[in-house]
């Protein structure tokens, strides 16, 4: 035990065991202030944007909430029903088109150009009708 | 160069025109002690380094709140001491993914330190105090290098005198075993 105790006094007395780089306590002030600028600045940059941040955020927190207050405002019904029918027509095509033969497509889109046809007709008689100035009592007695 | 006293320097940091100049003296009063304080602990230079100067940045901030409640050089300390159990509790965060202990990755740094000069018996020295628990490591430190008083020690460390004797006298007989067996 002696021995040791002796051990520890003589390695006290050996000095410090560790080394710092050249000049290291020299620079130690200018490297600290240089870090506490950093530190200052960084703390700046934020304080100089918290206001546009936080009208950026209550701009967002309105807009927010005018589209919560808008969807809730359409009637509940009417999103249903449009909705529904949406969804039915979509589903009633794709069933008719997948039901139908090529040969029988083709068919059913002539007929609609042959409504088409019918619809221009129609303008064409109002047209001349305009034209004429023809009444339409004149036509119920004729 | 005139050595300012601590309430000197108190005093002097209260004036708003020579707050700047009191840090100033203050930092160079216990730059060196602050300094190798938290290297005992950290055992790296750059780490030590890193710690010193955050250190001193928490002084900077700290001071105007300062009460004088405690000495001012203990305040220092403590403020150093946490900084630097702090640093190693985040280093023993990264260092669980690497599956090695803090106390592993000291011992590392120490061998690997181009900045120890030391003889191979105060190699061995060193790596006796790495063996020790933290708490003991820096009360070992603080008595055996640095030659602190059991008082200012239980100040800093917030711990009683009663405790810290006794932590002593273990770390002192783990020391002395590793020095014998190895």
């Amino acid at each position: 035990m002696k021995i040791e105790e002796n051990i520890l006094e003589k390695l006290k007395n050996e000095g410090n065991p560790f080394d710092v780089p050249q000049n290291y306590f020299d620079d130690f002030e200018a490297k600290l202030s240089l870090k506490m600028q950093t530190n200052e600045s960084k703390v700046t940059v934020i304080q100089k944007l918290k206001p546009y941040l936080a009208i950026a955020a209550s701009f967002a927190f309105v807009f927010t909430i005018w589209k919560i207050v808008a969807f809730y405002n359409v009637a509940p019904n009417e999103k249903f029903v449009s909705n529904q029918e949406q969804i039915s027509d979509s589903i009633a095509t794709d069933y008719e088109l997948s039901s139908l033969s090529e040969n029988e497509i083709v068919e059913i889109l002539a007929e609609e150009t042959v409504i088409e046809e019918d619809d221009a007709e129609q303008n064409a008689i109002i047209d001349y009708l305009i034209e004429e100035d023809i009444s339409f009592s004149e036509i119920v007695e004729y | 160069m005139i050595e300012y006293s601590d309430i000197e320097l108190l005093e002097l940091f209260q004036q708003p025109l020579k707050k700047e100049f009191a840090f100033g003296l203050v930092l160079k009063k216990y730059k060196k002690q602050i300094y190798w304080h938290i290297r005992k602990i950290v055992i790296s230079h750059d780490d030590a380094d890193d710690v010193a100067q955050n250190t001193f940045v928490k002084i900077w901030k700290s001071l105007p709140e300062f009460r004088g409640e405690s000495k001012l050089f203990t305040w220092i300390y403590r403020i150093a001491t946490n900084e630097a159990i702090t640093f190693l509790n985040q280093k023993k965060k990264k260092i669980v993914i690497s599956f090695t202990s803090v106390e592993e990755y000291l011992k590392n740094t120490l061998e690997s330190d181009v900045y120890f000069s030391g003889s191979e018996i105060q190699m061995k020295l060193q790596k006796a105090i790495l063996e020790l628990p933290e708490k003991q490591r820096i009360v070992f430190n603080m008595k055996y290098f640095d030659e602190m008083q059991y008082d200012e020690m239980s100040e800093i460390l917030d711990t009683s005198v009663g405790a810290l004797k006794a932590s002593y006298h273990h770390a002192v007989k783990k020391v002395e075993d590793f020095l014998k067996n190895n």
